[in-house]
């Protein structure tokens, strides 16, 4: 595998090329909706484990960003698991309108993309979410008994109350300021209409979302989190139930400050009494969820062919 | 990040008797692997042909009509200019491949400034691209054999002089201005040439902010944008059938 270090990291930039040929594209039904799906078919001898790749929702489909699901269920595949990706309702080919939280259809949409693997010979299922999508394998993993492993990456347990979202780091005003005022960027500004007017864009609304912050109480429910509670709750449950469980963050990801910050307040006897039973991984340098990097995108998915590689290991013993 | 926009369309195209088909290119999405680097106009272009020939075996001849997104404009074109009269809808089009990846390198240079990662040491990615054979931006590999190819093409070029109806879908109050100066450029030359302007929160790319979760169905801009588009289509599409 050939790879380069770039920007202190390493990125691999030649990977072996995969195919569509074993792959099988179907619409699931999922209460109302149909649900688009994408099976990667084992090559070789089938191991019984079937892996869902659930995108992150907003703006996703199937391929997931830089196609990082494709990769995933076809190298998933090349280890003899079923490799499953599809697509919320809502998002990319599927039908229907995107529903708010993580009970209801998008509850559905899962346990459709798990009852697929099971009629493709899967004996044991394994979720792998990012951000949304990881609360959304939390919450519908009680109801997979074949449950056998959770993937999740940036899973925001902690930061109910984190507001706008979790990518709200912004470099301090004077950076800002002393980048935006260099003769290149005026340059910029003079030439271009539409950069200013998205920059002008950007800073109504984030004015916008500051005063907005500011005038409405302060415990907004998210649509986004299942209470932080019931996450722990379930995670504690699968631990007990000896699900492989793989907990992956960026160094830099604010999900991970909340975690780790929340140890030290209510939810800590919570943490405390999970850690000998969760794997926390930390990716060097990275940040939210990871895919805004090729090497954030491959640090991903050796992270989950090492943690199917345990799961498969475990089988064998 | 205009799939669903792109799936809304087709869908509603084809609730109004228009078969439709969208395709990944090789390299990308869903498809086959291609090797790094390899994926460039003409490939897409070949894979936009063969999917149009499997729409004609499927649905049969008929008058054929031709969509391109941003990029895809460059590839819609370019297999247009080999239907004469073929309509063709481009939204937001790359006008032209060396101001695409301007822009785009220049928008990593804004991200890099907004997240403090900014290294002001650091050459252009330009500069950075023909000295390593790719530059990662926008968490996205750019080959210089896929960045040569797009920047020698520009979407006039590539289409042709055969007259035909074009719409021009921008996002503001008017098309940006390398669009308005192709538009002008293809009023002369004897096409027909349609606008539809739809009001975009942001108004560059068609980009919505990351943190904005509400469906994009309940925007009203995405009625103009599907709604808007659909008309066009139908209307030249009945009109090329009735020739």
């Amino acid at each position: 595998m050939e790879t380069e270090t770039k920007a202190g990291r390493q990125v691999r930039h030649d990977r072996s090329l995969t195919k569509t040929a074993a792959e099988k594209p179907m619409f699931l039904p999922a209460g109302p909706e149909r649900i688009f799906a994408i099976l990667s078919r084992p090559e070789g001898e089938a191991t019984g484990l079937g892996v869902i790749s659930i995108h992150t929702r907003n703006n996703e489909n199937t391929a997931h960003r830089n196609r990082l699901g494709v990769r995933m269920t076809r190298a998933l595949a090349a280890r003899g698991v079923h490799g499953l990706r599809f697509d919320l309702h809502g998002t990319g080919d599927s039908t229907g309108i995107l529903a708010p939280g993580v009970d209801g259809q998008p509850a559905a949409d899962v346990l459709a993309a798990v009852d697929c693997l099971r009629q493709h010979g899967a004996s044991r299922i394994a979720l792998i979410g990012a951000c949304y999508s990881a609360m959304l394998a939390l919450a519908v993993a009680p109801q997979i008994p074949d449950l056998a492993g959770l993937h999740l990456v940036s899973p925001p347990i902690a930061s109910l109350r984190r507001e706008g979202g979790v990518n709200t780091y912004h470099a301090p005003l004077r950076q800002v300021l002393r980048h935006s005022m260099s003769r290149r960027s005026l340059r910029l500004l003079a030439s271009e209409p539409r950069y200013a007017a998205w920059l002008a864009g950007r800073a109504r609304e984030r004015l916008r979302r500051t005063l907005s912050a500011r005038s409405t109480a302060p415990e907004p429910a998210s649509a986004l989190q299942a209470p932080p509670d019931r996450a722990l709750r379930v995670l504690r449950d699968l631990a007990e139930r000896r699900v492989q469980l793989r907990l992956l963050f960026g160094e830099n990801d604010p999900v991970l400050a909340d975690l780790q910050a929340a140890r030290t307040g209510p939810l800590g006897h919570w943490l405390n009494s999970l850690e000998q039973t969760l794997e926390i991984v930390v990716a060097p340098g990275g940040g939210h969820v990871l895919f805004t990097s090729l090497a954030g995108q491959d640090f991903c998915v050796d992270s989950v062919l090492a943690w199917v590689d345990a799961m498969l290991q475990s089988d064998r013993r | 990040m205009t799939y669903r926009q792109e799936v809304l369309l087709a869908r509603r195209a084809a609730a109004a008797g228009i078969a439709t088909v969208r395709l990944h290119y090789r390299g990308t999405g869903n498809s086959d692997d291609l090797p790094a680097g390899s994926v460039t106009v003409p490939t897409m272009a070949a894979d936009a042909r063969a999917a149009l020939a499997w729409l004609r075996e499927t649905t049969g001849d008929g008058p054929v009509g031709f969509v391109g997104v941003r990029f895809g404009a460059l590839v819609a074109a370019a297999v247009a200019a080999e239907h004469p009269g073929a309509p063709l809808a481009l939204w937001e089009p790359v006008v032209s491949g060396a101001r695409y990846y301007r822009e785009m390198f220049r928008a990593v240079k804004v991200a890099s400034v907004r997240s403090g990662s900014a290294d002001p040491e650091r050459g252009g990615l330009l500069r950075e691209l023909h000295e390593h054979g790719w530059v990662e931006a926008m968490a996205q590999r750019v080959d210089l054999d896929s960045y040569r190819d797009a920047a020698a093409r520009d979407v006039a070029a590539e289409l042709g002089a055969h007259p035909r109806p074009i719409l021009l879908v921008g996002a503001g109050k008017e098309l940006p201005r390398e669009c308005r100066r192709v538009r002008a450029s293809w009023t002369d030359a004897g096409h027909s040439v349609d606008e539809l302007l739809v009001p975009q929160r942001y108004g560059w790319w068609f980009l919505r902010d990351p943190n904005d979760w509400a469906p994009i169905e309940n925007d009203p801009e995405t009625e103009e944008l599907i709604g808007g588009t659909a008309d066009w289509l139908t209307r030249t599409l009945g009109a090329a059938d009735g020739d």
